[in-house]
């Protein structure tokens, strides 16, 4: 243990985190020191050095490590949770969202530094229990289900690959199993929702346990984006709405992580982030207009609240665009990365991921016009703009957004270097 | 040379970034400052234009980087090609654009929406710039993209108001859906000759050929609004007048014809690709010719004339007349932005007119009417007033088969999901 100082360090300073957010729950300060908390994790994980890769899984003498591969998934779930939290109303700190969301980072941390599919598996586990109160029960019985699925198939072997298979068709909300996402957008508290959907635990147990799944798994991913897209094109509640498109374009990541190419797995690795970014941003702007208007947003043609809000409906907008890939943001990057690097194995992609990528620019349009274009609907005159927490914290993913898709080499390139050392892997025999 | 060309294309763009995100920090410019920003940003994508003339009789100037980004085998490099062919409308924009943004100060001053109007016409510079001077399809869907964001949202610039919204999100539908032929014809050519660049599309032959022509005639009918998608074009006049000069009079209305344009070689290699833009261009003559004769309002006349204009530049393209298409995009562009800036001025002039002549003054154009039966006159009325019945046909054969099918899904998963129906959801 005393080889990993860093290491544990960090994972202290989670557990610490998450007390200090039980103790501040009441006030601004619960808040502020899981951000911070998070982000000194974060720093302090960094200074651990990168173990080497041994089959699919770090070469480490304890049960974590990090490595090329989970470096960018840690860095993305660290900043997902802080990001999060900075823009929580404060109803959900009161609630104890804060710890629910600094659980989340270590049941994430877990998962990804497992040094072994079994410490996998319990990261799994981790990573959905501190939501059961807030899911409701066909849910939490779907996860535990998968959690079992993955266990199985990971104790069978080879033969247990469908097992595999079966529990991140289940986790990852892929057709046909993609009510709980809808279900959890839709009703009750919706930051469970993203924080479930971003950890992407599905999508990593694909790169650690089976990277080469057979084909037909991909065309159940492109299958369901498009299913996604073109309800999502239907469905009024702005809720669902952005449930749709979170399934839609999260199911292009199986094709890129399963295109067996360096091009298609960055494009993956890159779209990761930018579902996590954009996501969060446009449920976080979501759950800041419904706390700050007594409507039901399901009711109006339009809201109209541009006018009092522009700064969150840009970011909104922004956010929206990156997500389906648009110029000048790093979501143009990764489509285009991940369209021509699959295309070679599923060529049906080259077809489907720009008719899936144009309903979803039109939904994403259209639920921002909803909800901030059209004449402004009784009792929203007044609604507050982005306050200066929020404006700093919208203004950070916008940056990254827009100042990766402008210079995008950088990230691409550690995100290659961790393809590389994936599909270096996958050359291997595996033993589990 | 060859390091002016992106100044000259991006410097609008630079200075969208710098209001951007000056407004998202809370710094406000005054009008008068966002005007000169613009226009100087504008006066530096000319001035780089101008020095670069002298390149135009070697054929032109062409800049390339090495990779915007990479990964594996696959690379993005940035090409810019200010070929004889872009130099001209490239030129143009950047001239009516400051002319534009000059009108715009008076016209839109004191409007709450000022800032947000500039910053989308920075936008839509820098994205028709990069349309003009894209040397490979990839760059050119950056450029194609930017424009139709930004005319998206200008279309609805009267955000307060329910027609705008429903205008603009009409012409993004519209627009995404013409999309889908520049993106799969991109991903066509990567595939069959291993670069998305003009050069590659020029040397394509065969099926090939012919299914990236088809896109690409597809990608244009969307932003030239032609046979079928004409629709969106008169619902685009809700937006203020200097954007429908910019738009729908000027620069992205060519935007179609300008990528056929530099597809011309791929036209000539595919005569069945080719014979499809002459069929489509004249229709949509036709039928915008009849409309723009209906129209009661200034500014729908004017879009319907423009888009009879660009149905006879597509008519040209696709006849291999690519000198005069070139021609007649350009003073096209010059003559209807002047009718569009003086549109509100016309309608005063054409009351007073009317008032000191004491009363009605007869119509005129009403010559070659006697020549048709009144029957046919009748039939013809209330076609050109329907602007071909497209939308009923395109309703009732498209969006009401898919949006049922949709809806049962949506109905479907609702039951699945046991969501309440219309209560309020609380956090």
């Amino acid at each position: 243990m005393f080889d990993h100082p860093c290491l544990w360090l960090a994972l202290v300073s989670l557990v610490i985190t998450s007390v200090a957010t039980v103790v501040g729950r009441n006030s601004d300060y619960g808040r502020w020191a899981g951000v911070v908390g998070i982000l000194i994790h974060l720093a302090v994980l960094l200074f651990e050095p990168q173990s080497a890769v041994s089959g699919s899984f770090p070469l480490t003498n304890v049960l974590l490590g990090r490595d090329a591969v989970n470096t960018i998934p840690l860095v993305v779930t660290s900043f997902f949770g802080a990001g999060l939290l900075a823009l929580m109303p404060r109803q959900q700190i009161r609630s104890g969202f804060a710890f629910q969301t600094v659980l989340w980072v270590l049941a994430n941390d877990i998962s990804l530094m497992g040094s072994s599919p079994w410490v996998l598996c319990v990261g799994w586990i981790l990573g959905w229990l501190p939501f059961v109160k807030d899911l409701d029960s066909a849910t939490w019985i779907g996860f535990a289900l998968a959690s079992v699925l993955l266990g199985v198939g990971i104790a069978g072997g080879e033969t247990g690959m469908p097992f595999l298979l079966a529990a991140v068709v289940l986790r990852k909300g892929m057709f046909p199993a993609h009510g709980w996402v809808v279900r959890t957008f839709a009703k009750g508290a919706l930051l469970p929702g993203i924080l479930l959907v971003n950890s992407h635990a599905g999508a990593f147990a694909l790169i650690r346990l089976a990277p080469h799944a057979p084909a037909w798994f991909t065309d159940i991913a492109l299958a369901t984006a498009i299913y996604a897209a073109a309800v999502g094109l239907r469905d009024r509640a702005p809720r669902r709405t952005l449930a749709w498109i979170a399934i839609s374009q999260a199911s292009f990541l199986v094709a890129g992580i399963e295109s067996g190419t360096t091009e298609g797995f960055t494009g993956a690795l890159l779209l990761w982030q930018i579902v996590a970014g954009s996501t969060a941003t446009l449920v976080a702007i979501l759950v800041a207009l419904e706390t700050r208007v007594n409507l039901s947003f399901n009711q109006f043609r339009h809201l109209g609240l541009a006018t009092s809000t522009p700064r969150l409906g840009v970011a909104f907008i922004i956010a929206g665009l990156a997500l389906v890939g648009a110029p000048a943001t790093i979501g143009f990057c990764a489509e285009d990365l991940l369209l021509h690097g699959t295309l070679s194995a599923h060529p049906r992609i080259g077809l489907l991921l720009p008719i899936a990528t144009a309903m979803n620019a039109i939904t994403i349009v259209r639920l921002f016009s909803q909800i901030f274009l059209g004449p402004a609907a009784p009792g929203t005159g007044d609604v507050p703009d982005a306050l200066p927490r929020e404006r700093a914290a919208l203004t950070a993913v916008m940056l990254f957004l827009i100042g990766m898709g402008l210079a995008p080499k950088w990230l691409t390139q550690r995100c290659e270097t961790a393809a590389s050392a994936v599909l270096g892997i996958s050359a291997k025999p595996q033993s589990h | 040379m060859s390091t002016l060309l992106p100044i000259a294309v991006f410097a609008p763009l630079a200075v969208f970034v710098l209001l951007g995100a000056g407004w998202m920090l809370g710094i406000r410019a005054g009008e008068r400052h966002l005007v000169r920003t613009t226009k100087a940003g504008l006066l530096v994508s000319a001035g780089c234009q101008l020095a670069m003339l002298p390149a135009f009789v070697n054929g032109g100037t062409k800049f390339h980087t090495a990779d915007w980004f990479r990964a594996g085998e696959y690379h993005f490099p940035i090409e810019l090609d200010l070929s004889r062919l872009a130099t001209f409308p490239a030129l143009l924009a950047v001239f009516l654009l400051g002319l534009i943004a000059h009108f715009s100060a008076r016209y839109i001053h004191r409007d709450p929406g000022f800032f947000r109007f500039v910053l989308l016409l920075n936008l839509f510079a820098s994205g028709i710039l990069v349309v003009f001077t894209a040397g490979s399809l990839d760059i050119l869907i950056a450029g194609w993209e930017a424009v139709g964001i930004s005319s998206v949202f200008l279309i609805g610039f009267f955000q307060h108001r329910e027609q705008p919204v429903a205008g603009a999100l009409r012409a993004f539908a519209t627009y995404r859906v013409c999309d889908i032929g520049l993106l799969i014809a991109a991903v066509v050519l990567h595939h069959e000759a291993g670069s998305a660049s003009f050069r590659a599309i020029d040397d394509l032959h065969g099926n090939a050929a012919t299914v990236v022509a088809f896109l690409l005639v597809l990608a244009s009918l969307g932003k030239s609004a032609q046979f079928p998608f004409t629709s969106w074009l008169p619902r685009a006049m809700e937006g203020p007048t200097p954007t429908s000069a910019a738009f729908y009079g000027a620069l992205s209305i060519h935007a179609g014809a300008f990528l056929l344009l530099r597809s011309r070689h791929l036209l000539e290699h595919t005569p069945a690709a080719a014979w499809a833009v002459v069929a489509i261009g004249a229709l949509t003559t036709l039928q915008a010719t009849l409309s723009s004769r209906v129209s009661s309002d200034a500014k729908t006349a004017l879009a319907l004339g423009a888009q009879a204009q660009v149905g006879l530049i597509f008519v040209e393209i696709g006849l291999g007349w690519s000198t005069l298409a070139l021609w007649h995009l350009g003073t096209h562009s010059v003559l209807r932005t002047l009718e569009f800036l003086r549109a509100p001025s016309v309608l005063h002039e054409y009351h007073r007119i009317h008032s000191a002549a004491g009363g009605e003054i007869p119509p005129t154009g009403q010559h070659f009417q006697k020549w048709i039966p009144a029957g046919v006159r009748l039939r013809l009325y209330r076609l050109a007033l329907d602007q071909g019945q497209l939308d009923y046909f395109v309703q009732r054969l498209v969006a009401n088969p898919v949006g049922r099918l949709t809806d049962a899904l949506v109905r479907i998963e609702t039951r699945m999901a046991r969501v309440p129906g219309e209560e309020k959801t609380r956090v």
